[in-house]
Order: structure tokens, then sequence, then C-alpha cells
């Protein structure tokens, strides 16, 4: 039997925006051009940081950390709430460059999306010519700086992307594939996150060379059937397609707490909150959840989750909150740690008008 | 404590508690079952999850009498394994037992009894004779549409009740679709009126388990909040649910504009065909009801179609285009004996009704799809 052979010389192009929303600002606040910004919540609550501009990198501040921790590094940071309208609206532009390119885009959050270039509205066949006309157009539309990156696959071309920001454009043709690879740290490649790498580490394995010089099968004993993709992966092997029309797959919402509580009334009112973002998120996208998942981070950062799949998707405020609630309630009847972080999400989507069972009128039927 | 039993009615003892040993318990004695020799010359046989309790008694040659719990599960895989007929138990004052039985010895770790779980005594009590063949029936009929989400606990059971005049009505629900089955079950004496019950799933099962072993001579009673089975020297205890059912008589449509006899067992094959192709989660068919015919269809984008025609005598009705999920109309048409069936509809949201043709005993109402 004939074996298909994998699609090849694929191109792909990841783009990347510098300090995306950092960037925004200090482009429509001149003053703050060369001064160190942090967008995210004030420095006094326990927010975090959404986007720290690279003058706020060089003093150690990244994404993520909480503001606290952002000043004590950089006192003199410009602190920024963010104004997502603003990215929102620079995200529709940058997108439209892209479909001036190819139609072939998957966005994978406002300021970052992977083309498929092999074929291309520029009949340009080399990538990387692709790629700089792309940021060119990207800077002249918007005023913004990104960073691309080309490779044979989307695993290559994100890697290529971030290795030399800002401003970059890193291109990997396929030839060199390997020897991009080999130094980076295992973390580099998809799906390895702290504990992957944890356990790679213990097995001795900490570079992308080191999983190559692995046999498959022990990376298999090791991880499971993910060792395979991961042993791929190392030799720059990478199949997955650019997806353009990626399903809604979960919205969430999610608070952390200016100071850790554990009033049942208060995780509430923050519940039932979060409850109306999810109904509305899921009603932009016309969907209805079958799972809603509540996350619980305690004060010492320890984090659980708990899902329920009720008899019948939901999608409204009331019965999103019902379930969490729920949900809450028997967690804090477990455990007595105060509550720091607080979220509610909707996962295993459905379009609202799939086939619905419907419930017998008898009296306390859902509607 | 010391006795011999014979090795077949001490296996068919310890058979039918299987099902209420519990291993997963927070009490490691409820994995284990009493047995307790007793000096009129027999071997009671109990074990209980604190809802379903097992109380039985077989003839026993008793030497010494005593009580002991042992681990029922591997006490049962013994005995219905030993070479001989006979089995002689032992206990020593370490509550090891000792099993013999012609060339095999076993023993076993127990725990005192005197921890077990006080059992309930339906001594004193009056039970009624009952026909367990009508009884068995019924559940059948009623058992499969229990609801399982622990969220409604009034749904996890049958409700059962005494109309009076021996009728016995069961009802179960769990949202979408009803069962409901009444019947005479007098054998003898008459069943009184009584406020209805309901019997939590598990403890249904048992019931219908303990009815297909020991057959339609039992008696029943309740005690507290317990419904009580009696089968020879056998007791089975069911603790009931503490909750109210729903008015379900709401739900019963009063009457139907379409009337369609179906031939059941041609009807079922049919269904059967076209859910090949139905989704796998939501078992979605579509009925389309015509003057001269029903057709069945199946419409999945992922992964095709089917379609099917049946053909239909003296339905005089409009057109209809209804859907159900075609796995609730096949278990009610599966626990049904009768040669043909009636559909009854009223508009495509509205709750479908199936009968047996002629028997006006059971009633199933089945709440439609919207595809």
């Amino acid at each position: 039997m004939e074996v298909p052979s994998p699609p090849v010389g694929r191109k792909i192009v990841h783009v990347d925006m510098d300090a995306f929303y950092a960037s925004v600002e200090q482009r429509d606040r001149p003053e703050l051009r060369g001064r160190p910004v942090v967008v995210g919540g004030s420095p006094e609550s326990r927010a975090v940081v959404c986007s720290a501009s690279y003058e706020a990198r060089a003093f150690g501040v990244r994404s993520a950390i909480p503001c606290s921790q952002a000043r004590r590094l950089c006192p003199q940071a410009a602190f920024i709430a963010p104004d997502f309208r603003k990215y929102t609206e620079a995200s529709r532009l940058i997108h439209g460059v892209f479909h001036e390119v190819t139609d072939l885009v998957e966005p994978l959050a406002l300021d970052e999306a992977f083309l498929d270039v092999t074929q291309n509205r520029l009949a340009e066949p080399l990538a990387g010519r692709v790629a700089r006309h792309l940021k060119q157009r990207i800077l002249s539309v918007t005023g913004l700086v990104a960073s691309a990156g080309v490779g044979p696959n989307k695993l290559v071309a994100k890697l290529a992307s971030g290795h030399r920001k800002p401003d970059g454009l890193v291109i990997v043709p396929p030839a060199q594939v390997a020897d991009f690879l080999a130094p980076m740290p295992v973390d580099a490649l998809w799906g390895v996150g702290p504990a992957t790498a944890a356990r790679l580490k213990a097995l001795g394995l900490e570079r992308v060379s080191d999983i190559r010089a692995t046999p498959v099968s022990a990376l298999t004993t090791a991880l499971g059937r993910w060792g395979a993709f991961l042993h791929d992966q190392a030799f720059g092997r990478d199949e997955r397609p650019v997806e353009t029309s990626r399903e809604p797959r979960t919205r969430g919402a999610e608070t952390t707490l200016s100071t850790d509580i554990r009033e049942l009334d208060a995780l509430t009112s923050l519940l039932s909150r979060h409850a109306e973002d999810v109904a509305d998120g899921l009603g932009r996208v016309a969907r209805r959840a079958r799972t809603v998942t509540l996350k619980v981070r305690f004060s010492d950062f320890a984090t659980i989750t708990r899902s329920r799949t009720p008899d019948a998707p939901v999608a409204e405020a009331a019965e999103l909150f019902a379930i969490g609630e729920g949900l809450l309630r028997a967690v804090l009847a477990d455990d007595a740690r105060p509550v720091r972080l607080l979220g509610l999400s909707a996962a295993n989507l459905e379009p609202v008008d799939a086939p619905r069972q419907l419930w017998l009128p008898l009296p306390g039927a859902p509607a | 404590m010391q006795l011999i039993v014979g090795r077949d009615s001490l296996s068919r003892g310890l058979a039918r508690i299987q099902g209420v040993l519990n291993r997963k318990a927070t009490m490691p004695v409820l994995s284990n079952a009493l047995l307790e020799a007793r000096p009129d010359g027999s071997l009671r046989v109990a074990a209980t999850d604190l809802d379903v309790t097992f109380d039985g008694v077989m003839p026993a040659r008793v030497e010494r009498p005593g009580r002991i719990t042992v681990d029922g599960k591997r006490l049962y895989e013994i005995a219905r394994n030993l070479p001989g007929e006979e089995v002689s138990i032992t206990v020593d004052e370490d509550q090891r037992v000792l099993l013999r039985c012609r060339t095999s010895e076993f023993v076993l770790n127990g725990l005192s009894a005197d921890g077990y779980p006080a059992l309930p005594s339906a001594r004193g009590i009056e039970l009624l004779p009952v026909d367990g063949g009508a009884l068995r029936e019924l559940i059948e009929r009623t058992q499969f549409s229990v609801s399982t989400e622990e969220s409604r606990p009034n749904l996890n059971g049958v409700y059962f009740q005494c109309l009076g005049d021996s009728k016995v009505r069961m009802v179960s629900t769990d949202g979408h679709r009803l069962s409901l089955g009444e019947r005479d079950v007098s054998r003898g004496g008459v069943v009184p009126e009584r406020d209805g019950v309901i019997i939590p799933r598990k403890g249904i099962q048992e019931v219908r388990r303990l009815l297909d072993e020991v057959g339609p001579e039992v008696d029943f009673g309740f005690l507290e909040n317990n419904l009580v089975l009696r089968a020879g020297d056998l007791h089975l205890f069911v603790r009931l649910i503490d909750a109210a059912f729903p008015d379900y008589t709401l739900v019963i449509p009063r009457s139907t504009e379409r009337k369609v006899i179906l031939d059941r067992l041609p009807f079922l094959s049919a269904i059967k065909r076209i859910s090949i192709l139905a989704s796998e989660r939501t078992h979605g068919m579509r009925l389309e009801l015509t003057r001269s015919k029903l057709t069945l269809v199946s419409d999945n984008p992922d992964l095709g179609k089917a379609k099917e025609d049946i053909e239909i005598d003296g339905y005089d009705g409009s057109d209809l285009t209804i859907a159900f999920n075609s796995k609730y109309v096949m278990e009610i048409l599966s626990v049904l004996s009768g040669e043909k069936v009636a559909l009854l509809l009223n508009e495509a949201l509205s709750p479908g009704l199936i009968r047996e043709h002629q028997n006006e005993g059971y009633l199933f109402v089945v709440m439609p799809m919207r595809l």
C-alpha cells in the first residue's frame, strides 16, 4: 500500500507583535516613548502585568508577574490600566494586513497569528520576503512593530519569531531546522510546560538535542503516546496545519482578589459577575456549554479546578452561576484556605441551535 | 463458633449479597458478610451497605454458636469453588475463619461482629403476600427511566404507590421521559391503599434480582423508612428516598390528536437500523408521519443519512414531523411484550405517548427533541 507522504515545502510565517499593549500605549502617548511602561492593574492591587515595554523588561518586569512586584523591580515605570478597545482595533488592522497576503490565517491571540504563505496573493515564492512585507505593512498601517519567524511548519516558525525580538525577522530554511533547534531548551517545544520539563530534566534531557539523541521508545515509556510527538518536534517535524476557522472551545472569566478571602458572600458575588461575563462571551459566539468549570487558587498558590456537566447544556448567567456556586460550596466545605483567585469557565461548547432534548414540564424542570 | 453447612446453600446465600458489599466504604466492615451460627441449627448470612440489607437463614449443623464478619467477596469465591458438598466453618478466638471442605482448607481473617452496623429486624411486622412476577414486570417496565442525575434525588428512584384493591403503581422519570405501570399484585389477601414512596435505583435493582431468584411467592411490607420483602427465610430491606416525588400527572397528555398503531418488533428493528447513523451524543431521529406511512430519518452531517418507511393503516390525522431520542423509544419498545403499540402524538414540541395496544396498564411519555 502506498503511504501518503506528508505535505512538503510548506512555508509558514508566525507574526507576533512586540510588547503589544505597551507599544500601543507608547504609540498613542509620545511622552511614554523610551520609558518603561507597564500595562496592568494598579501596583497597589494584586493584579498582574498584562504587558511590559522593552524598557521595563530590562528591569526584569515580565507579563503575568504581580504589579506590586513590577513596581519593586522598576519603580520609575509608568503603570497604565489596559484599554482593550484600542488593542482590539489595532488587532483588527493587523489581521486585515494578514488577509491582504493570504486567507490561510490562524489567529492565536489579538497580537499573534500563523500564516500559511506557501501560496500567497503577492505571488512571492520567498517566504522571507513575504514576512518582511508583513512587518512593513503592519508598521505603516498601525505604527507598531512586529517580529516574524519563517519556517517549514508552525513549530519552527513560532520559535523563529521569538528568537530575536523585538523587530526580529528570523528565517529558518528546511536544511537549517536541525541546527536551529538543537541548542534550545526542551520547554521551547510545543506542549512542554514546567511539569514535563522537570520530568525530562530528571531523565537528563535539557536541550532539544538531548531529546533527539533519545530513542523514541524511551520517550513514549516516560510520557506516553505524546512522547512520539515530542520526538518528532525535536527533529523539527510538525505537520499541524494552519487552521483558519477555530471553533470557539471555551469561554471564561477569572479575577485575582485584592485580598485573600474566605467569605462565601463575597466569593459568590464575584462568581455571579463571572457568570455574567461567561454568559456574555457564550452569547457572542452563539454557543452553549456542556461543561462548567470552577477554578480556585488558594492563598498558598495551590490551584484546583472542579467541573460539572449538567443534564442539559447551559448558556444563561443564572444557570452558570448555579453550577459554579454548587462547586464553590463543595470546595470551601473541604478546604479552609483563603481564596486568592476565582475563575469560572464554560467548555465543551455546542452551537445554540444544536439538537436538544426537551424537558418534560415537571415542577422544577429546566426551562 | 463452629458449624457445617451445605456448600450450595452457602454459595447461594453469599451470591445474593454481592451487590451490597461495599469495598470502598470508609467502614472496612461493610465489605464483610455477617455470619451467625444459631443454636436452633441455622446459619444466618447477612450484609448491608446501610441502604440495602439482605438477611437470610439456611439450615446448618451448629456445633458451637457464634458470630463473625468476614470478607464477603472472597468467602463467596471460595464457597462456590469448593470441591465437596459440605463445608465446615470454625472461628477461633483470634477471629480467624477456618473453612474446610474435603481436601481444601482456607483461613480468612475476620472482624468481630460487634463492629457490624445494627440491622433492621422484620420481627413482629405484618407482611402481605404479593405476586412477585407482577412486581417484577412493573419494575422491569419502569426502572430504565430512573434519573441518574444526583442533583435531583427525588428522581433517583421508582415511585411506588399502593392504590388500594391490591393495585400497585410504579412511576419513574429522568425529566426527559416517564414510565408508568399499574397492576394487580394480589396473591390471596388484599394490598391496601398507602401513600407513595420512592425506592432508590440501587434498591430496586436488588429487589428485581431477588424476584428473579426466588420466584413469585413473596411477601412485602414497610418498616419505618424501609421497604421489606420476604421470600422464605430471606429478608431484603431497602431504605426509601426521603423526598417527595414530583406531581408527574401534570406531564401525561390528557388527549392526543394523532394515534398510530404499529407492530412493535418491526418498529423496534427499524429504529435500531436508523439509529446507526444517529448522532452518538443525542441519538436523535426524525419521525415524519403522513396518512399512508411513518418515515424514520436520521440525518447526521458528519456521517450520512438513513431513512426507512413503515406502512401504516387507518391513520386519518394530519401530517407531523417530530424528533425523538431513538434510545428512549427503543428502551420502551424493548420492555413491552404485546404485538402492537400505539404511538400518540400532539405537536412537534409536545410530549409523545407510547402504550401497549389494548393494555391500559402501562404508559410511557417521551419528550421530543428540537432538531
